[in-house]
């Protein structure tokens, strides 16, 4: 393997294309829910042979910290830091993106609106008490006690209520199949009862304790955290002793530090792909994840309140050029609302044709032969290359006459006004849809009905409905790929890509992308 | 003096007032809605309601202001909604860190400065004048977050001498440790400030140059001047014990009124180089909308602000003779 291999994206450390990891994530994707039933386990008791212990390994986190109790925020780096104090019940295999149990040891879809989940035996928490379905119990009702008002709460809403039947076991009572359970899984953190209940919600903003590899040493909201090996973890024992994420907001400086050995990794954009696989020092590891970036229209706003104008525009884009020239070719394009490592996801769309002379005549067709004037609201952090693909897009909108300006906001504004459809008529926006490769928080989210739409959309609002009343996996994909199938036509989206999660690590560490944006860290080691 | 200082006191009340109100104001009408951040991107509509109304952001601004304004007087500046901390207790803790770098930054900062101001007015119209007033331009016109990512890469990544981020030890550490003879914790955490310490105090540092320079220049020409070098006081010492003890009255006025700027470039400095001040804890709240955070941190800002002038306002009366004479006379 180069590591100087210039231009390229190492996905996963491979200077190949990353046609075959792709292949994997969509096999994975469908697998992920093709069965109800979950086993064989992520097994992180595998030996890591001839691997030296790291003293300090140092993680630049891209935003702020504020609070690491789970059910206070739901910020992903908060979420990525929380996964190496607290144990999931479930996790997604690194390299395939399943999902498999991991705190469980099998869980099934047993009838009755009823999940079950088998613990395993023997785990301790930080503070010796043992993990037991006690623990399981008191973490989920934890999650959608009114009181605690957890972010995540809304997501668990099918669960009634969960029955203990054996120490190592419990059933998860729901009001409807809930499918998706175990898609929430890997962020559901699993608490010592005792403890959370003991101490006040202040407290346990600043001070986590769970079963994971790491333990707490110190923490500073939005500033530093520090961890430690827990020495008695039942899994595997990382190799890293001590983990330090100082919180860098500015990229430049995140790079910086990781040229400069201060980093081991970070988080990194388009622009630096070039510059770190080229340094000797650090390499690029990218992987399409979750996260797809589109530019969405406002129906309520003229004349995006119509379909040709909004299909004319996804002609007059050309997403080959916008993939290739601002993410160096990592982005997979997207032809519907579901990008292929999504359950959901419908091999069958096709990108929009670019073709500016047909977009004309549509546009002339709809009302519009002289254009119009429009305006596309942007936050540039919310994805690689912000403001270069919005631009590239007003270019494409001049091409047919369409005049728009760009106005760039800051993420708690825009958020309001999408959330309150009051942004556009056109804005840019990522989605990684919480990261439960689950076309129900993309359709359910970003259409119709959904709280993040600015679309109409009754039929898809239906399609929704009914994917929610079954948890027959092979219906619901046929649901959603039909939900797909009427978003590809009615188009409420520029349709752009699936961007990579992209990171930056020293050439001294094996550490990989994940799909999922998680930064599990017992598997990485010197190399 | 005392009345002096008491109306000085009452000027500073109204203006906190005045930063309050203003930044409550602005907060609050501006576009973007804290619920969204906190509950974060599967939420619905009444999701976001009821964490609104739990905020007290369902109620009439005039309700809220006067809410605010009833704890302000309470000396309650509220909890962050994110971190659900006492604001008061997170910005005291990052004050340190921000001050720490500030009078670093000022410390490298103005004697620099003056020594330059001083060196290019006497000698003015050589290479040294040239090269002091270029540097003051550099100064002035560089931005912060350009120069310290210049200065990142040069010192950290190219020569690999000093750190590209974070902060160093402890300064209590730092002073314990130099009590009992051991350096090293010093230069540890002398390699971490040095960079934000220079990207922070340039611009000051040129800006008290340039002053320095234009108030000894007009004031060798004076008869004073004249009058002790025909008394065959020597020029060195006319300059440092004349004209640069006058010359201080303005460079402490421009001090004062740039504590503001000193502190807002911290800001962006401690952005740059992670450094976990205050400035840092801003911006951050300030992206997720986190209003009491925001609300208290500028107030903050403002009461060292204020305090900072009223302190220069006392020295005034040490500095020039005048004042304390009128004060007499008075």
């Amino acid at each position: 393997m180069s590591k100087h291999d210039e231009g390229k994206i190492l996905v996963n450390n491979q200077p190949t294309p990353d046609l075959k990891r792709r292949q994997l994530l969509k096999a994975s994707a469908a697998a992920g829910f093709t069965g109800l039933a979950g086993s064989a386990a992520i097994n992180p008791t595998i030996a890591l042979a001839g691997s030296h212990e790291i003293d300090l390994f140092r993680i630049a986190m891209w935003s702020g910290m504020p609070n690491l109790d789970p059910e206070q925020n739901a910020i992903r780096t908060s979420i990525i830091a929380q996964n190496w104090i607290f144990d999931p019940l479930v996790f997604r295999d690194g390299s395939t993106n399943e999902l498999k149990p991991y705190l469980a040891e099998e869980y099934s879809f047993i009838a009755n609106n009823t999940w079950r989940f088998r613990i395993r035996e023997g785990i301790k928490f930080h503070n010796g008490k043992d993990l037991t379905a006690h623990s399981v119990r008191f973490s989920i009702l934890r999650r959608i006690n009114e009181e605690i008002g957890s972010p995540h709460r809304k997501q668990w809403g099918p669960v009634v209520d969960v029955n203990v039947v054996d120490k190592y076991t419990v059933d998860i009572i729901c009001n409807s199949p809930f499918p998706t359970i175990t898609a929430y899984m890997p962020i559901l953190s699993i608490f010592e009862e005792g403890y959370y209940s003991d101490n006040s919600k202040e407290f346990l903003a600043l001070n986590p304790m769970g079963s994971g590899p790491f333990r707490l040493e110190e923490f500073k909201p939005d500033d530093v955290l520090k961890v430690a090996r827990n020495d008695d973890y039942w899994g595997q024992k990382p190799v890293i002793k001590r983990v330090e994420a100082p919180y860098i907001g500015e990229s430049a400086t995140r790079v910086a530090a990781l040229l400069a050995g201060d980093i081991s990794l970070t988080k990194c954009d388009a622009q630096d792909f070039d510059r770190i696989n080229s340094s000797g020092v650090a390499q690029m590891t990218a992987i399409p994840g979750n996260r797809i970036v589109i530019c969405c229209f406002n129906y309520e706003m003229e004349p995006f309140n119509n379909r040709k104008v909004r299909q004319a525009i996804n002609h007059a884009v050309n997403q080959q050029e916008i993939n290739e020239v601002y993410i160096k070719g990592s982005g997979e394009l997207l032809g519907g609302p579901i990008p292929s490592t999504v359950f959901g996801h419908n091999p069958d769309l096709e990108p929009y044709e670019y073709n500016p002379t047909l977009a004309k005549k549509m546009l002339a067709e709809a009302g519009y032969p002289n254009g119009f004037k429009t305006r596309i609201e942007v936050v540039p952090q919310w994805m690689i290359s912000g403001m270069e693909i919005t631009q590239a897009l007003v270019n494409y909108l001049r091409e047919i006459g369409i005049e728009a300006e760009i106005e760039v906001r800051d993420a708690g504004t825009l958020s309001g006004r999408i959330t309150s459809r009051k942004a556009g008529p056109m804005y840019m926006l990522s989605w990684g849809g919480n990261s439960t490769f689950d076309s129900d928080s993309y359709i359910g989210a970003l259409l119709g009905k959904g709280a993040w739409s600015t679309s109409d959309m009754p039929e898809v609002d239906a399609l929704v409905a009914q994917s929610r009343a079954t948890a027959n996996s092979q219906e619901r994909l046929g649901l959603f790929q039909k939900a797909g199938e009427v978003a590809r036509e009615d188009a409420p989206w520029v349709f752009l890509h699936l961007q990579p999660n992209a990171y930056g690590v020293s050439l001294n560490h094996n550490w990989q992308a994940r799909a999922d944006e998680m930064m599990p860290l017992w598997y990485t080691k010197k190399v | 003096m005392g009345k002096y200082l008491g109306r000085r006191l009452f000027h500073s009340v109204i203006v906190l007032w005045g930063a309050a109100t203003l930044v409550f104001v602005i907060l609050h009408l501006s576009p973007g809605d804290p619920a969204v951040n906190l509950v974060g991107e599967s939420a619905t509509e009444e999701q976001f309601a009821l964490v609104r109304k739990s905020l007290g952001l369902d109620q009439p601004l005039h309700q809220r202001y006067l809410t605010y304004l009833g704890n302000l007087i309470r000396g309650d500046l509220g909890k962050s909604w994110f971190v659900g901390q006492s604001t008061v207790d997170m910005l005291l803790e990052r004050l340190p860190d921000t001050l720490e770098l500030t009078i670093t930054a000022a410390l490298f900062g103005i004697p620099i400065a003056i020594a330059l101001g001083v060196l290019s007015a006497v000698w003015r119209g050589t290479y040294l004048d040239y090269m002091a007033n270029f540097s003051a331009l550099f100064g002035i016109s560089t931005p912060n977050f350009w120069l310290g990512v210049m200065l990142i890469l040069l010192f950290a990544v190219e020569l690999r001498w000093l750190p590209a981020m974070g902060r160093g030890p402890d300064f209590t550490l730092v002073i314990k440790d130099l009590f009992h003879g051991n350096p090293e914790t010093f230069l540890q955490w002398a390699r971490h400030i040095v960079l934000p310490a220079i990207t922070l105090g340039t611009w000051f540092m040129a800006i008290i140059t340039r002053l320095t320079r234009t108030d000894i220049l007009e004031n060798l020409g004076r008869p004073y001047v004249m009058v002790a070098r025909a008394k065959g006081m020597s020029r060195g010492g006319v300059i440092l014990h004349h004209i640069l003890p006058n010359s201080m009255i303005s460079v402490t006025t421009i001090i004062g009124l740039e504590v503001g700027a000193l502190l807002g470039g911290a800001i962006v400095t401690e952005a740059v180089f992670g450094w976990p001040g205050m400035g840092r804890l801003l911006i951050e709240s300030i992206n997720r909308r986190d209003y009491p955070v925001i609300q208290a941190g500028v107030l903050m800002t403002a009461f060292i602000f204020v305090f900072v002038n009223i302190l220069i306002d006392l020295l005034y009366v040490y500095l020039d003779p005048r004042i304390r004479l009128d004060n007499k006379e008075n």
